[in-house]
């Protein structure tokens, strides 16, 4: 595709582009496409590959070695550890999430607005740029009945009397598509990249920006990249630049480039621990759809949801209780995968003398603990509910579930040391805002005490976004992009 | 990658190909792909982590020179089933800690391999857009 067509031109780091993408991710593949669609010239750097969203199956082994930074080996540390994924390729975390899609919620966005002194945030505001990344990514919901492992859910919340929804997905449903697939997830490489290179933008993929520096009103970008000839370090130069690789990595680069101020300071995440139940009956059955039920009834201290259960996601899931293991083997069309995930914690992220990654520390108080041990519990409730016959906690040494009363038994607060908990969502490393006690740049993702230099990812936002982030990281860098060309900034 | 460390990977994987209670023909061809598989993620982990990373899994495989006189991936698979063992009940926690990762990982790819048909999907119908 597009690769051969940026051979045809002058190396990019020949050129001296209006603007430069740091990331390829929701915020950055939707900064490079509305720069590029505006008639401004864009390059856009990605430190990993640049692969067809086919390239392996959703969460398999190699997905996982290809597409995952670190290959899923990212920890951050503290008393109690958290593993934490971010996608490392062309379009980042939107080619290896779910692609599960909210609109960021009115109280979310007023809370943010009054806390952070956020100017123009209000859902009012922001649904015109939901609606322009809609019209792009598409959004769906499941054309015909759910999984059962997702309606399982759904049943067990009813009996309860709990709230339940079924959530849409960034995927494009298809009728009896070739080769057996069921459509398209719409990741930044099936929408978003492809428009973007189509209006002239560039792509360097295998890129790693390493450090910035202005001079002569000019933003000097070195990089390390993994060409045909092997790694090479290049420097690039541009007016503007935006910087949207992710809450860890735009902290790190930031840093490294001498840029500190509340940048690393304040990382959110949705901590999230799993649970495998087995039921009575098959539910789980091969080539069905990803699960989409997510309970609500406890927004915002935790919510719950149904994971992926293919043979390889339970052995993994099981493999806190490794005397069971052989359940996959036996049972796994009983067996099913769920989550809890709440809002608690923070964390900073420093860059390391003499190492590329970053180092993320993480502090989860005994209250967020607490949080997260009365989601297990209630977890368990609602798939009893729905007629487990047990529950499998993934944490080491915790025991079998397998009736109410056994709920009763569970520790009343997580261990620290124990908790295996993990973050999929990251957030709130720079955020944005004009409250100089707290923000890292503008209202509008400009960096305080920068010029021509924004972020424009989900480290901006200003705190856990309660719902999958990634609706709310793409409509506030297509809010914050309009304003910087309307305003002629760029 | 030091040879002792690739040579215990590669015990630890068969070993834990082993330990699942499964009996089939094919938990030799498992256990090595499980160490590919973990000697790659050891390669793309964080560059911090690589040295003492490097450093357990050389400790673990040279523990068992005080019982038993042997490496551990020249102990016989029934030694290393129960060195494992002991690591995964130890009191100590970065035993513990070491067992979890690495049987987790592999588990995950020993699965991946078994089971890699499991992701294969139905077609289905059109989908219905999204309401705000």
């Amino acid at each position: 595709m597009n690769l051969s067509q940026s051979e045809r031109r002058p190396a990019p780091e020949r050129l001296v582009p209006d603007v430069i993408v740091i990331g390829s991710g929701p915020g950055g593949a939707v900064t490079a496409t509305r720069c590029a669609e505006a008639g401004k010239s864009v390059l856009m750097l990605e430190e990993g590959p640049h692969l067809s969203l086919d390239s392996a199956p959703h969460f398999s082994r190699e997905e996982i070695l290809q597409k995952y930074r670190n290959a899923g080996v990212n920890i951050g540390f503290g008393a109690t550890k958290i593993a934490y994924v971010e996608g490392r390729c062309v379009g980042g975390g939107s080619e290896i999430n779910r692609g599960l899609y909210h609109r960021t919620s009115s109280s979310v966005l007023d809370r943010w607005a009054k806390d952070y002194r956020v100017d123009a945030l209000s859902l009012e505001e922001l649904v015109p740029h939901f609606d322009a990344c809609e019209a792009v990514a598409r959004v769906e919901y499941l054309p015909g009945p759910a999984p059962q492992l997702s309606v399982r859910l759904d049943e067990g919340a009813r009996r309860l009397g709990w709230s339940s929804l079924e959530v849409p997905r960034l995927y494009a449903y298809a009728a009896g598509a070739a080769g057996g697939a069921p459509g398209r997830k719409q990741s930044m490489s099936e929408t978003f990249v492809p428009r973007f290179l189509q209006a002239g933008g560039m792509l360097m993929p295998e890129t790693c920006a390493t450090k910035l520096t202005q001079s002569n009103g000019q933003w000097l970008v070195q990089a390390r990249s993994n060409g045909a000839g092997g790694p090479r370090q290049i420097e690039l130069k541009a007016k503007t630049v935006f910087i949207a690789g992710g809450a860890v990595q735009t902290p790190w680069l930031l840093r490294r480039s001498g840029i500190t101020r509340h940048v690393g300071d304040s990382l959110r995440f949705h901590p999230m621990l799993k649970v495998v139940a087995v039921f009575p009956d098959e539910l789980n059955t091969p080539g069905e759809l990803e699960p989409v039920h997510q309970i609500k009834e406890f927004d915002p201290r935790f919510s719950m949801g149904c994971s992926m259960s293919k043979r390889p996601a339970l052995a993994l899931a099981m493999a806190a209780h490794p005397d069971m293991i052989d359940t996959v083997d036996q049972d796994w069309r009983r067996m099913a995968i769920y989550y809890v995930q709440s809002t608690g914690g923070s964390g900073k992220v420093r860059s390391l003398p003499g190492f590329r990654d970053p180092l993320v520390r993480v502090g989860l108080q005994p209250a967020d603990l607490k949080e997260l041990a009365d989601g297990l519990a209630r977890l368990a409730e609602v798939l009893f509910a729905a007629g487990a016959l047990a529950v499998y906690p993934s944490i080491p040494g915790y025991p079998v579930l397998r009736s109410l009363a056994d709920i009763a038994r569970l520790p009343e607060t997580l261990p620290p040391k124990q908790a295996n908990a993990t973050a999929l969502h990251l957030f709130s490393s720079c955020p944005m805002g004009e409250n100089a006690e707290k923000c890292a740049a503008n209202s509008f993702g400009r960096v305080h005490g920068a010029t021509n230099l924004y972020i424009a990812d989900a480290s901006l936002l200003c705190g856990p976004t309660v719902v999958n982030p990634q609706g709310t990281v793409m409509a506030v860098a297509h809010r914050n992009v309009t304003r910087a060309l309307e305003d002629r900034a760029i | 990658m030091s040879q002792h460390f690739q040579q215990a990977i590669l015990a630890l994987g068969e070993t834990i190909a082993h330990e699942r209670g499964s009996v089939d023909d094919k938990r030799g061809a498992l256990g090595v792909r499980a160490a590919e598989f973990l000697l790659r993620v050891h390669r793309q982990m964080p560059d911090y982590l690589r040295p003492p990373f490097h450093i357990l899994v050389l400790l673990f495989n040279a523990w068992p020179l005080l019982s038993r006189g042997k490496f551990f991936h020249q102990l016989p698979l029934e030694n290393r089933l129960s060195e494992l063992d002991k690591w995964r009940r130890s009191r100590l926690e970065f035993k513990r800690r070491f067992v979890e990762f690495h049987v987790s990982l592999a588990l995950f790819g020993i699965y991946s391999d078994l089971y890699g048909q499991d992701y294969q999907h139905e077609p289905v119908a059109i989908g219905a857009p999204a309401g705000p």
